[in-house]
Protein backbone atom coordinates (compact mmCIF):
# COMPACT_ATOMS: atom_id res chain seq x y z
CA UNK A 1 0.00 0.00 0.00
CA UNK A 2 1.32 3.44 -0.90
CA UNK A 3 0.24 6.22 1.45
CA UNK A 4 0.65 9.96 0.90
CA UNK A 5 1.97 11.28 4.21
CA UNK A 6 -0.50 13.86 5.47
CA UNK A 7 -1.29 15.17 8.95
CA UNK A 8 -4.67 13.66 9.80
CA UNK A 9 -7.28 16.44 10.11
CA UNK A 10 -8.60 14.82 13.30
CA UNK A 11 -5.21 14.65 15.02
CA UNK A 12 -4.66 17.13 17.87
CA UNK A 13 -1.27 18.02 19.38
CA UNK A 14 -2.63 17.55 22.91
CA UNK A 15 -3.57 13.99 21.96
CA UNK A 16 -0.04 13.41 20.64
CA UNK A 17 1.44 14.28 24.03
CA UNK A 18 -1.09 12.01 25.75
CA UNK A 19 -0.38 9.13 23.39
CA UNK A 20 3.39 9.34 23.88
CA UNK A 21 3.11 9.68 27.67
CA UNK A 22 0.83 6.66 28.00
CA UNK A 23 2.91 4.60 25.59
CA UNK A 24 6.18 5.43 27.31
CA UNK A 25 5.17 5.58 30.96
CA UNK A 26 2.51 2.89 31.21
CA UNK A 27 3.57 0.45 28.49
CA UNK A 28 7.32 1.09 28.61
CA UNK A 29 7.31 2.18 24.97
CA UNK A 30 5.69 -0.82 23.30
CA UNK A 31 2.22 -2.39 23.28
CA UNK A 32 -0.69 -3.64 21.23
CA UNK A 33 -3.01 -0.96 19.90
CA UNK A 34 -6.05 -2.64 21.47
CA UNK A 35 -4.43 -2.36 24.90
CA UNK A 36 -3.69 1.30 24.26
CA UNK A 37 -7.33 1.79 23.23
CA UNK A 38 -8.53 0.23 26.49
CA UNK A 39 -6.07 2.18 28.63
CA UNK A 40 -6.95 5.51 27.00
CA UNK A 41 -10.69 4.66 26.92
CA UNK A 42 -11.07 5.82 23.32
CA UNK A 43 -12.38 4.31 20.10
CA UNK A 44 -10.66 4.07 16.73
CA UNK A 45 -12.00 7.44 15.53
CA UNK A 46 -10.16 9.06 18.44
CA UNK A 47 -7.11 6.83 18.52
CA UNK A 48 -6.12 6.19 14.93
CA UNK A 49 -5.81 9.81 13.66
CA UNK A 50 -3.15 10.56 16.27
CA UNK A 51 -1.50 7.14 15.88
CA UNK A 52 -1.21 7.59 12.11
CA UNK A 53 0.05 11.17 12.54
CA UNK A 54 2.61 10.21 15.21
CA UNK A 55 3.84 7.49 12.87
CA UNK A 56 4.18 9.93 9.97
CA UNK A 57 6.13 12.30 12.24
CA UNK A 58 8.50 9.44 13.12
CA UNK A 59 7.57 9.51 16.80
CA UNK A 60 6.21 5.95 16.84
CA UNK A 61 6.37 2.89 14.61
CA UNK A 62 3.10 1.08 13.91
CA UNK A 63 2.68 -2.25 12.21
CA UNK A 64 0.35 -5.24 12.42
CA UNK A 65 -1.51 -3.96 15.46
CA UNK A 66 1.62 -3.09 17.46
CA UNK A 67 2.91 0.35 18.40
CA UNK A 68 6.47 1.20 19.48
CA UNK A 69 7.82 4.56 20.56
CA UNK A 70 10.86 5.69 18.54
CA UNK A 71 14.02 7.40 19.82
CA UNK A 72 12.58 10.66 18.50
CA UNK A 73 9.36 10.00 20.41
CA UNK A 74 11.27 9.41 23.65
CA UNK A 75 13.27 12.59 23.04
CA UNK A 76 10.01 14.48 22.49
CA UNK A 77 8.46 13.58 25.83
CA UNK A 78 11.58 14.22 27.87
CA UNK A 79 12.12 17.64 26.21
CA UNK A 80 10.90 21.07 27.24
CA UNK A 81 8.45 23.12 25.21
CA UNK A 82 11.00 24.82 22.92
CA UNK A 83 12.73 21.56 22.00
CA UNK A 84 9.36 19.87 21.41
CA UNK A 85 8.46 22.60 18.94
CA UNK A 86 11.79 22.08 17.16
CA UNK A 87 11.15 18.36 16.88
CA UNK A 88 7.69 18.92 15.39
CA UNK A 89 9.04 21.69 13.13
CA UNK A 90 11.70 19.40 11.66
CA UNK A 91 9.35 16.43 11.40
CA UNK A 92 6.65 18.32 9.47
CA UNK A 93 8.83 19.27 6.54
CA UNK A 94 8.30 16.09 4.51
CA UNK A 95 4.62 15.75 5.42
CA UNK A 96 1.68 17.38 3.69
CA UNK A 97 0.36 20.03 3.77
CA UNK A 98 3.72 21.41 5.00
CA UNK A 99 5.83 20.01 2.17
CA UNK A 100 3.68 22.04 -0.23
CA UNK A 101 3.68 25.06 2.13
CA UNK A 102 7.50 25.13 2.06
CA UNK A 103 7.40 24.88 -1.74
CA UNK A 104 5.03 27.89 -1.92
CA UNK A 105 6.82 29.94 0.79
CA UNK A 106 3.92 32.44 1.05
CA UNK A 107 0.32 31.54 0.29
CA UNK A 108 -3.36 32.01 0.91
CA UNK A 109 -5.57 29.08 1.93
CA UNK A 110 -7.00 28.90 -1.58
CA UNK A 111 -3.49 28.89 -3.10
CA UNK A 112 -2.28 25.97 -1.04
CA UNK A 113 -5.52 24.02 -1.45
CA UNK A 114 -5.17 24.28 -5.23
CA UNK A 115 -1.49 23.31 -5.11
CA UNK A 116 -2.20 20.34 -2.86
CA UNK A 117 -4.76 19.09 -5.38
CA UNK A 118 -2.17 19.51 -8.15
CA UNK A 119 0.29 17.51 -6.03
CA UNK A 120 -2.23 14.67 -5.71
CA UNK A 121 -3.16 15.24 -2.06
CA UNK A 122 -6.85 14.30 -1.82
CA UNK A 123 -7.29 14.73 1.96
CA UNK A 124 -8.68 18.26 1.75
CA UNK A 125 -10.77 17.73 -1.38
CA UNK A 126 -14.08 17.67 0.52
CA UNK A 127 -16.61 20.20 1.88
CA UNK A 128 -14.71 20.57 5.19
CA UNK A 129 -11.32 20.57 3.48
CA UNK A 130 -10.56 24.30 3.68
CA UNK A 131 -11.42 24.43 7.37
CA UNK A 132 -9.40 21.28 8.13
CA UNK A 133 -6.45 22.72 6.22
CA UNK A 134 -6.55 26.01 8.15
CA UNK A 135 -6.74 24.19 11.49
CA UNK A 136 -3.76 21.98 10.60
CA UNK A 137 -1.65 24.90 9.35
CA UNK A 138 -2.30 26.82 12.57
CA UNK A 139 -2.26 23.98 15.08
CA UNK A 140 0.85 22.23 13.77
CA UNK A 141 2.57 24.83 11.57
CA UNK A 142 2.21 28.03 13.60
CA UNK A 143 2.61 26.13 16.90
CA UNK A 144 5.95 24.70 15.78
CA UNK A 145 7.03 28.05 14.26
CA UNK A 146 7.40 26.49 10.82
CA UNK A 147 4.77 28.97 9.60
CA UNK A 148 3.61 32.40 10.62
CA UNK A 149 0.20 33.89 10.01
CA UNK A 150 -0.04 36.90 7.69
CA UNK A 151 -2.94 39.16 6.74
CA UNK A 152 -3.45 37.19 3.53
CA UNK A 153 -2.68 33.70 4.74
CA UNK A 154 0.57 32.07 5.83
CA UNK A 155 4.29 32.42 5.27
CA UNK A 156 7.13 30.00 5.91
CA UNK A 157 9.07 31.30 8.87
CA UNK A 158 12.62 31.89 7.62
CA UNK A 159 13.77 33.87 10.66
CA UNK A 160 13.13 31.10 13.14
CA UNK A 161 14.62 27.99 11.56
CA UNK A 162 14.08 26.00 14.72
CA UNK B 1 -34.45 -20.30 -2.36
CA UNK B 2 -36.31 -20.02 0.94
CA UNK B 3 -34.56 -18.10 3.66
CA UNK B 4 -34.77 -18.73 7.37
CA UNK B 5 -34.15 -16.19 10.06
CA UNK B 6 -31.52 -16.66 12.73
CA UNK B 7 -28.13 -18.29 12.82
CA UNK B 8 -29.32 -21.70 11.78
CA UNK B 9 -30.99 -22.81 8.61
CA UNK B 10 -30.60 -22.03 4.94
CA UNK B 11 -28.21 -19.19 4.22
CA UNK B 12 -29.11 -16.68 1.57
CA UNK B 13 -27.52 -13.45 0.37
CA UNK B 14 -29.85 -10.68 1.54
CA UNK B 15 -27.91 -7.63 0.42
CA UNK B 16 -24.70 -7.41 -1.57
CA UNK B 17 -22.52 -4.67 -2.94
CA UNK B 18 -20.78 -5.77 -6.11
CA UNK B 19 -17.69 -3.98 -7.48
CA UNK B 20 -18.74 -0.58 -6.13
CA UNK B 21 -16.82 2.55 -7.18
CA UNK B 22 -18.00 5.92 -5.90
CA UNK B 23 -16.72 9.51 -6.17
CA UNK B 24 -18.03 12.76 -4.72
CA UNK B 25 -19.20 15.44 -7.17
CA UNK B 26 -15.83 17.22 -6.85
CA UNK B 27 -14.04 14.14 -8.22
CA UNK B 28 -12.73 12.80 -4.89
CA UNK B 29 -12.79 9.03 -5.23
CA UNK B 30 -14.15 7.51 -2.03
CA UNK B 31 -14.52 3.80 -2.90
CA UNK B 32 -12.85 1.47 -5.31
CA UNK B 33 -14.14 -2.00 -6.05
CA UNK B 34 -16.05 -2.55 -2.80
CA UNK B 35 -17.58 -6.01 -2.42
CA UNK B 36 -19.70 -6.72 0.66
CA UNK B 37 -22.22 -9.45 1.34
CA UNK B 38 -24.83 -9.75 4.10
CA UNK B 39 -26.21 -13.27 4.44
CA UNK B 40 -29.41 -14.22 6.20
CA UNK B 41 -29.04 -14.62 9.94
CA UNK B 42 -25.77 -12.70 9.98
CA UNK B 43 -24.91 -9.49 11.77
CA UNK B 44 -22.38 -7.73 9.55
CA UNK B 45 -20.17 -4.86 10.72
CA UNK B 46 -18.09 -2.43 8.69
CA UNK B 47 -15.15 -0.69 10.33
CA UNK B 48 -12.42 1.64 9.15
CA UNK B 49 -10.49 4.77 10.09
CA UNK B 50 -12.23 8.10 10.61
CA UNK B 51 -13.30 9.73 7.34
CA UNK B 52 -13.01 6.54 5.27
CA UNK B 53 -16.66 6.86 4.14
CA UNK B 54 -18.47 4.28 6.26
CA UNK B 55 -21.70 6.30 6.44
CA UNK B 56 -21.51 7.05 2.71
CA UNK B 57 -21.23 3.33 2.04
CA UNK B 58 -24.39 2.69 4.08
CA UNK B 59 -26.24 5.29 2.00
CA UNK B 60 -25.11 3.50 -1.16
CA UNK B 61 -26.24 0.15 0.28
CA UNK B 62 -29.62 1.70 1.10
CA UNK B 63 -30.12 3.02 -2.44
CA UNK B 64 -29.83 6.66 -1.35
CA UNK B 65 -26.66 7.22 -3.42
CA UNK B 66 -25.93 5.76 -6.83
CA UNK B 67 -22.48 4.20 -7.32
CA UNK B 68 -20.36 5.22 -10.33
CA UNK B 69 -19.72 1.56 -11.06
CA UNK B 70 -21.10 -1.70 -9.75
CA UNK B 71 -24.45 -2.37 -8.15
CA UNK B 72 -26.29 -3.15 -4.94
CA UNK B 73 -28.55 -6.20 -4.96
CA UNK B 74 -31.36 -6.86 -2.49
CA UNK B 75 -32.47 -10.50 -2.46
CA UNK B 76 -30.94 -10.82 -5.91
CA UNK B 77 -32.66 -7.75 -7.40
CA UNK B 78 -30.68 -4.66 -8.35
CA UNK B 79 -31.51 -1.82 -5.95
CA UNK B 80 -32.02 1.46 -7.80
CA UNK B 81 -33.64 3.56 -5.06
CA UNK B 82 -34.54 3.47 -1.36
CA UNK B 83 -37.15 0.89 -0.39
CA UNK B 84 -38.99 0.08 2.87
CA UNK B 85 -37.38 -3.36 2.62
CA UNK B 86 -34.09 -1.71 3.68
CA UNK B 87 -34.28 0.32 6.91
CA UNK B 88 -31.59 2.90 7.68
CA UNK B 89 -31.11 3.73 11.37
CA UNK B 90 -29.05 6.86 11.95
CA UNK B 91 -26.54 7.65 14.67
CA UNK B 92 -28.50 10.71 15.72
CA UNK B 93 -31.67 9.49 17.36
CA UNK B 94 -34.53 10.69 15.18
CA UNK B 95 -37.84 10.91 17.00
CA UNK B 96 -40.43 13.59 16.49
CA UNK B 97 -41.03 15.48 19.77
CA UNK B 98 -44.71 16.22 19.14
CA UNK B 99 -45.58 12.55 18.62
CA UNK B 100 -45.92 9.77 21.19
CA UNK B 101 -43.76 6.66 20.93
CA UNK B 102 -46.61 4.85 19.19
CA UNK B 103 -47.20 7.70 16.72
CA UNK B 104 -43.45 7.85 15.98
CA UNK B 105 -43.48 4.16 15.13
CA UNK B 106 -46.64 4.46 13.01
CA UNK B 107 -44.83 6.93 10.73
CA UNK B 108 -43.03 4.11 8.96
CA UNK B 109 -46.36 2.55 7.91
CA UNK B 110 -48.00 5.69 6.51
CA UNK B 111 -47.14 4.77 2.94
CA UNK B 112 -48.51 1.24 3.26
CA UNK B 113 -52.19 2.01 2.76
CA UNK B 114 -53.00 0.35 6.08
CA UNK B 115 -55.99 1.24 8.27
CA UNK B 116 -55.24 3.07 11.53
CA UNK B 117 -56.28 0.20 13.78
CA UNK B 118 -53.86 -2.16 12.05
CA UNK B 119 -51.09 0.45 12.21
CA UNK B 120 -51.64 0.91 15.95
CA UNK B 121 -51.52 -2.84 16.49
CA UNK B 122 -48.27 -3.20 14.55
CA UNK B 123 -46.75 -0.19 16.33
CA UNK B 124 -47.57 -1.69 19.74
CA UNK B 125 -46.08 -5.02 18.64
CA UNK B 126 -42.90 -3.30 17.45
CA UNK B 127 -42.58 -1.33 20.70
CA UNK B 128 -43.08 -4.49 22.74
CA UNK B 129 -40.38 -6.19 20.68
CA UNK B 130 -37.83 -3.56 21.74
CA UNK B 131 -38.90 -3.67 25.39
CA UNK B 132 -41.17 -0.61 25.45
CA UNK B 133 -44.50 -2.25 26.21
CA UNK B 134 -46.46 0.14 28.45
CA UNK B 135 -44.55 3.21 27.21
CA UNK B 136 -46.59 3.72 24.01
CA UNK B 137 -48.05 7.07 25.10
CA UNK B 138 -44.81 8.70 26.25
CA UNK B 139 -43.40 11.65 24.32
CA UNK B 140 -39.68 11.69 23.43
CA UNK B 141 -38.93 14.34 26.09
CA UNK B 142 -40.25 11.87 28.70
CA UNK B 143 -37.84 9.13 27.56
CA UNK B 144 -34.14 8.46 28.08
CA UNK B 145 -31.75 8.41 25.11
CA UNK B 146 -31.78 4.61 25.17
CA UNK B 147 -35.59 4.51 25.06
CA UNK B 148 -35.68 6.97 22.14
CA UNK B 149 -33.21 4.82 20.20
CA UNK B 150 -35.42 1.82 20.92
CA UNK B 151 -38.37 3.77 19.48
CA UNK B 152 -36.29 4.47 16.35
CA UNK B 153 -35.51 0.74 16.07
CA UNK B 154 -39.19 -0.15 16.62
CA UNK B 155 -40.14 2.27 13.83
CA UNK B 156 -37.70 0.49 11.52
CA UNK B 157 -39.13 -2.91 12.55
CA UNK B 158 -42.70 -1.78 11.85
CA UNK B 159 -41.91 -1.31 8.16
CA UNK B 160 -41.11 -5.06 7.95
CA UNK B 161 -37.68 -4.63 6.34
CA UNK B 162 -35.45 -7.50 5.26
CA UNK B 163 -32.35 -5.72 6.48
CA UNK B 164 -31.32 -3.00 8.91
CA UNK B 165 -28.50 -0.61 8.00
CA UNK B 166 -27.33 0.84 11.32
CA UNK B 167 -25.05 3.89 11.34
CA UNK B 168 -23.28 4.07 14.72
CA UNK B 169 -26.56 3.27 16.49
CA UNK B 170 -25.12 3.55 20.01
CA UNK B 171 -22.85 6.55 19.43
CA UNK B 172 -25.06 9.10 21.17
CA UNK B 173 -25.88 6.98 24.20
CA UNK B 174 -23.97 6.93 27.46
CA UNK B 175 -21.80 3.83 27.85
CA UNK B 176 -24.03 2.16 30.44
CA UNK B 177 -27.16 2.60 28.29
CA UNK B 178 -25.30 1.53 25.16
CA UNK B 179 -24.01 -1.61 26.88
CA UNK B 180 -27.53 -2.55 28.01
CA UNK B 181 -28.99 -1.95 24.56
CA UNK B 182 -26.20 -3.91 22.89
CA UNK B 183 -26.91 -6.87 25.13
CA UNK B 184 -30.55 -6.85 24.01
CA UNK B 185 -30.12 -5.89 20.40
CA UNK B 186 -28.84 -9.10 18.85
CA UNK B 187 -31.67 -11.18 20.32
CA UNK B 188 -34.25 -8.54 19.37
CA UNK B 189 -33.01 -8.35 15.79
CA UNK B 190 -32.92 -12.07 15.18
CA UNK B 191 -35.90 -13.19 17.25
CA UNK B 192 -37.39 -14.78 14.16
CA UNK B 193 -40.72 -13.03 14.68
CA UNK B 194 -40.21 -10.53 11.83
CA UNK B 195 -39.15 -10.65 8.16
CA UNK B 196 -35.76 -9.20 9.19
CA UNK B 197 -32.97 -11.39 7.85
CA UNK B 198 -29.75 -9.45 8.31
CA UNK B 199 -28.11 -6.33 9.74
CA UNK B 200 -25.23 -4.21 8.52
CA UNK B 201 -23.78 -1.83 11.13
CA UNK B 202 -20.97 0.68 10.79
CA UNK B 203 -19.14 1.63 13.95
CA UNK B 204 -15.89 3.14 15.21
CA UNK B 205 -16.14 1.15 18.44
CA UNK B 206 -14.27 -2.13 17.90
CA UNK B 207 -15.43 -3.61 21.21
CA UNK B 208 -19.05 -3.00 20.24
CA UNK B 209 -18.41 -4.53 16.84
CA UNK B 210 -16.85 -7.67 18.30
CA UNK B 211 -19.69 -8.06 20.79
CA UNK B 212 -22.28 -8.09 18.00
CA UNK B 213 -20.89 -9.11 14.62
CA UNK B 214 -20.76 -12.46 12.88
CA UNK B 215 -18.78 -10.98 9.99
CA UNK B 216 -16.59 -7.85 9.96
CA UNK B 217 -15.42 -6.01 6.84
CA UNK B 218 -12.44 -3.69 7.30
CA UNK B 219 -12.10 -0.65 5.03
CA UNK B 220 -8.81 1.19 4.58
CA UNK B 221 -6.74 3.14 2.02
CA UNK B 222 -7.62 6.11 -0.18
CA UNK B 223 -9.81 5.46 -2.09
CA UNK B 224 -11.26 2.98 0.38
CA UNK B 225 -11.16 -0.71 -0.41
CA UNK B 226 -12.05 -3.77 1.63
CA UNK B 227 -8.70 -4.79 3.13
CA UNK B 228 -10.02 -7.62 5.25
CA UNK B 229 -13.01 -9.79 6.10
CA UNK B 230 -13.16 -11.51 9.46
CA UNK B 231 -15.59 -14.26 10.44
CA UNK B 232 -16.09 -13.95 14.19
CA UNK B 233 -16.48 -17.40 15.67
CA UNK B 234 -16.80 -16.58 19.36
CA UNK B 235 -19.73 -17.97 21.38
CA UNK B 236 -22.39 -15.54 22.67
CA UNK B 237 -22.67 -13.69 24.95
CA UNK B 238 -19.17 -12.38 24.34
CA UNK B 239 -16.98 -11.12 27.13
CA UNK B 240 -14.75 -8.16 26.19
CA UNK B 241 -12.36 -9.13 28.97
CA UNK B 242 -11.42 -12.62 27.82
CA UNK B 243 -8.30 -13.59 25.85
CA UNK B 244 -10.16 -14.75 22.74
CA UNK B 245 -11.95 -11.39 22.51
CA UNK B 246 -8.63 -9.52 22.86
CA UNK B 247 -7.00 -11.70 20.20
CA UNK B 248 -9.79 -10.71 17.79
CA UNK B 249 -9.35 -7.03 18.70
CA UNK B 250 -5.62 -7.36 18.01
CA UNK B 251 -6.38 -8.89 14.61
CA UNK B 252 -8.73 -6.02 13.67
CA UNK B 253 -6.03 -3.49 14.55
CA UNK B 254 -3.51 -5.39 12.44
CA UNK B 255 -5.73 -4.77 9.39
CA UNK B 256 -5.74 -1.04 10.20
CA UNK B 257 -1.96 -0.88 10.51
CA UNK B 258 -0.47 -2.77 7.57
CA UNK B 259 3.19 -2.41 6.58
CA UNK B 260 3.60 0.87 4.70
CA UNK B 261 5.50 1.81 1.57
CA UNK B 262 6.28 5.51 1.38
CA UNK B 263 6.10 7.59 -1.77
Amino acid sequence: MVIMDVIDPDARIADLVGLLYVLNNIFNGKTDLYKLEKEMEVDIDDLMPIVYTAERLGLVAVESGDINISDKGREYIKSGMIQRKKIINNSLRDIEPFKTAIELKSFSLDDILEKLKDNGVQTFNNPDGLHDLEVILIEWGVYSRLLKKTDDGFEVNTQDQS
Amino acid sequence: MEAQVGNEGVSQVVLEAVNIDFSYDNGYKVFENINIEADSGKFVAIIGPSGIGKSTLLRILGGFLKPDRGEVRLMGRVLHEPTPEVALIHQSIVTFPWMTAEENVMLSMKTKNMDREKMEEKAREALARVGLEGFEDLYPKEMSGGMRQRVAIARAFAADPYIFLMDEPFAHLDELTAEGLRQDIYNILFSGETPLKSVIMVSHNLTEVLELADVIYILNNIPATVVGKVDVNMPRPRNPRNDDFNANLDMLYSYLTPPRKRE
